[in-house]
């Protein structure tokens, strides 16, 4: 039983089956929208740009307005932090807007795919991994200038206020980057690490001779 | 470049292509569905790159084919090898008693790689070993390899499914 054998029958056998569209149908369809990944990231790139930017404008905007040196301080620098993650998302975006419409052969196609992918993930993972010391070294400043008492309180029947504290943070700080570290990893993971490992075994096997 | 209409035009003559990636990557209707108008979309979008150096065929394909290896389904929905024997199964059903041969070359044939599934689907439709390997972007060579290896396998997958008595 070859494949050759049964070419003619498997090809007829193919080209058969489907209900043949209308003009109507193909014209509805090409002005539907993408569901392909890299629209996919498109979307989520821009919402996320939309995202920093309004918070970018609302936190500048706390700075100014509180009086609380520690506020201002706090708002002004995730203020900050929200312009550098523009940039970013506005070097991705660039990048996928770059990805020309031209079909490449299905190699080229998969390696600039699992590029983008990859990239992306890393990118996202790194952003949220940069974000735990800056949350750490703010609250921490916040907390040595604008104490806490209610968790002063609850520790004090064995430690100083101080001390209390300083547990408190030290425990939070613990679970709080192992937490991030692991929810980034395996939300990751479901977002886009099946599929990445998808494309990443099917070029396996165009390289393969 | 092609006008719309022209597009849809050369589409509509052509649309058994797609209509056959989408039987060979997609299996429920509503996947189907979803990738014959992706594949459309991407066409459209790269309509304006067509020069005409190739056949319209050819760069259909590698536009069909290239979004049906890449297409992206949510895990949740349902398993894909099980989506894609269920159509061929249902494909070949039809027939079962007339062709076992057939549909056994066919669960075989869904039992590929979407890459294998390419070259399978190219070669069925004649090209040659150059062209494959221009689509695929791997050398002639490398085709030629890489059929023979699939013969065999699906010569032994098929057996699975079809003893001849």
């Amino acid at each position: 039983m070859e494949l050759d054998d049964l070419k003619i029958r498997l090809k007829s056998k193919m080209e058969a089956d489907h209900v043949v569209k209308t003009t109507g149908d193909l014209q509805k369809a090409i002005h539907a929208n993408t569901k392909s990944i890299t629209g996919k990231i498109k979307r989520s790139l821009w919402i996320e740009l939309v995202f920093c930017i309004v918070m970018a404008i609302v936190l500048t905007a706390v700075a100014f307005i509180t009086t609380f040196m520690g506020l201002r301080i706090y708002f002004g620098i995730f203020s900050v932090v929200c312009l550098v993650f523009i940039f970013i998302l506005l070097l991705l975006l660039g990048k996928m807007n770059k990805l020309s419409n031209t079909p490449e052969p299905i190699k080229g196609n998969l390696e600039k795919i699992i590029s983008i992918i990859s990239e992306y993930m890393l990118r996202y993972f790194q952003l949220s991994m940069g974000l735990i010391p800056v949350c750490i070294i703010l609250s921490a400043w916040l907390s040595m200038h604008e104490p806490t008492q209610r968790w002063g309180d609850f520790f004090s029947f064995r430690f100083s206020k101080k001390t209390a504290a300083w547990i408190f943070l030290g425990v939070f700080y613990t679970v709080f980057t192992i937490g991030m570290y692991y929810f980034t990893k395996w939300y990751l993971k479901n977002l886009y690490g099946k599929y990445l490992d998808k494309l990443k075994q099917e070029l396996k096997e165009l390289r393969n001779g | 470049m092609l006008s719309e209409k022209e597009f849809l035009s050369a589409v509509s003559v052509h649309q058994n292509l797609i209509h056959k990636v989408c039987n060979l990557y997609a299996g429920s209707h509503h996947d189907r569905e979803d990738l014959f108008q992706e594949i459309l979309l991407n066409a459209w979008k790269g309509v304006s790159n067509f020069r005409g150096e190739a056949k319209f065929t050819t760069w259909l394909y590698r536009v069909a084919l290239n979004t049906a290896i890449t297409f992206f389904r949510k895990e949740s929905k349902q398993p894909e090898t099980k989506l894609v024997t269920g159509t061929i199964g249902a494909i070949a059903d039809s027939q079962y008693q007339q062709d076992e041969q057939l549909s056994a070359v066919y669960m075989a044939i869904s039992k590929l790689s979407g890459v294998d599934k390419a070259l399978v689907m190219l070669y069925l439709d004649d090209y040659n070993y150059n062209d494959i390997g221009e689509i695929l972007g791997i050398s002639a060579n490398n085709v030629a390899v890489k059929m023979n290896r699939i013969k065999t396998k699906l010569k032994e997958e098929s057996k699975k499914y079809y003893q001849p008595v």
